[in-house]
């Protein structure tokens, strides 16, 4: 075999491992972009939660208020989680991966009764000084 | 003269070294990112920290009597009971407070991963409040007296500094006496 021929081999392996990368590579920009996405309309949902959550905590008298939750986060279903005290967590993630796209710290959570399901009206209410959450 | 064998060994295993290059790299870059998402917080709790210290000290003990501050006005009595009383104030300002029947729900912040320091000034600089500059205590035990004492910065040694500034009304139950003021906070991240 000549030395060209030797070239030409590694040209082609070469070229096909290149073009390998490249689309693993636009693959994991497009995932990162539409994952970006995600979080960014996650963390302003989890953000609308938490000041209502906080104006409840330094609420003076009784307060209620509700939010909005979704049935989709850019086409993915989310699932919703509240961990009351001790954890006082709030968790937006993917229903199907389970990927966290948001999370945020609370003010202590007395009680929480949530649906599986999403597409539910999240209910913050504080009375005779307890914060819980529910649905409607 | 090669054989051909050995030649497309040497191809395809420098072939397969570029793949597993490209692979770790693109591996490397999703978990970075998934840690890099772990350890994101908000910051925007800290617009609360009057709001938090105002109603926190609600739910102190009322024999204590130290709730100072309400609707920006400053009890100068109150105020000095705080500070005999209350050496370490992040709780306060951060975190939740609970006294014998009831507690405070905070602001979802860790107090423990903030350090705070709490001082008043007017047009004449800082108002001591019971012989000290400042209220509170840093991660390493010095008080935050000490640091406005010498003029140092007391986030010196912390990731990062806010410092927040409310005017209030000082009650000096004397309405000849009673002026505005400048309440500050600065809250330390660890």
């Amino acid at each position: 075999m000549k030395k060209g021929q030797v070239s030409f081999e590694y040209s082609i392996l070469f070229a096909f491992v290149f073009l390998l990368f490249l689309v693993l590579a636009s693959a994991f920009y497009y995932g990162v972009k539409k994952t970006d996405s995600s979080e960014y309309i996650a963390d302003n949902l989890a953000k609308e939660i938490k000041i209502k959550i906080i104006t409840a905590s330094l609420s003076e008298s009784d307060y209620e208020s509700e939010v909005k939750i979704p049935e989709f986060i850019d086409g993915k279903e989310i699932k919703l989680e509240v961990h009351t005290s001790p954890d006082n967590i709030l968790y937006i993630k993917q229903k199907d991966s389970g990927l966290t796209l948001s999370r945020a710290f609370l003010p202590i959570i007395d009680t929480q009764v949530l649906p599986d399901e999403n597409n539910f009206n999240l209910v913050i209410k504080k009375s005779n000084n307890k914060i819980d959450i529910s649905s409607s | 003269m090669n054989k051909k064998g050995q030649l497309i060994t040497f191809d395809f295993s420098t072939s397969i070294i570029l793949l597993i290059m490209f692979t770790i790299i693109i591996v490397s870059v999703i978990i970075f990112s998934q840690k890099l998402d772990e350890t994101k917080y908000y910051e925007f709790e800290l617009e609360y920290v009057f709001d938090n210290f105002e109603n926190n000290l609600k739910y102190a003990d009322p024999i204590n009597n130290i709730a100072f501050i309400s609707n920006y006005r400053i009890d100068e009595d109150k105020l000095k009971n705080f500070a005999n009383q209350v050496t370490d104030i992040d709780s306060y300002v951060l975190g939740t407070i609970s006294n014998s029947t009831d507690s405070s729900h905070g602001i979802g912040l860790d107090e423990n991963a903030y350090d705070t320091c709490l001082y008043f000034r007017d047009e004449n600089g800082f108002i001591e409040i019971e012989g000290k500059k400042a209220l509170g205590e840093l991660k390493n035990g010095d008080t935050c007296h000490m640091y406005f004492d010498s003029g140092d910065n007391p986030c010196e040694n912390y990731k990062q500094a806010t410092s927040f500034i409310k005017p209030v009304l000082l009650d000096k139950h004397n309405v000849a006496e009673n002026k505005i003021i400048q309440m500050n906070l600065v809250v330390c991240k660890i």
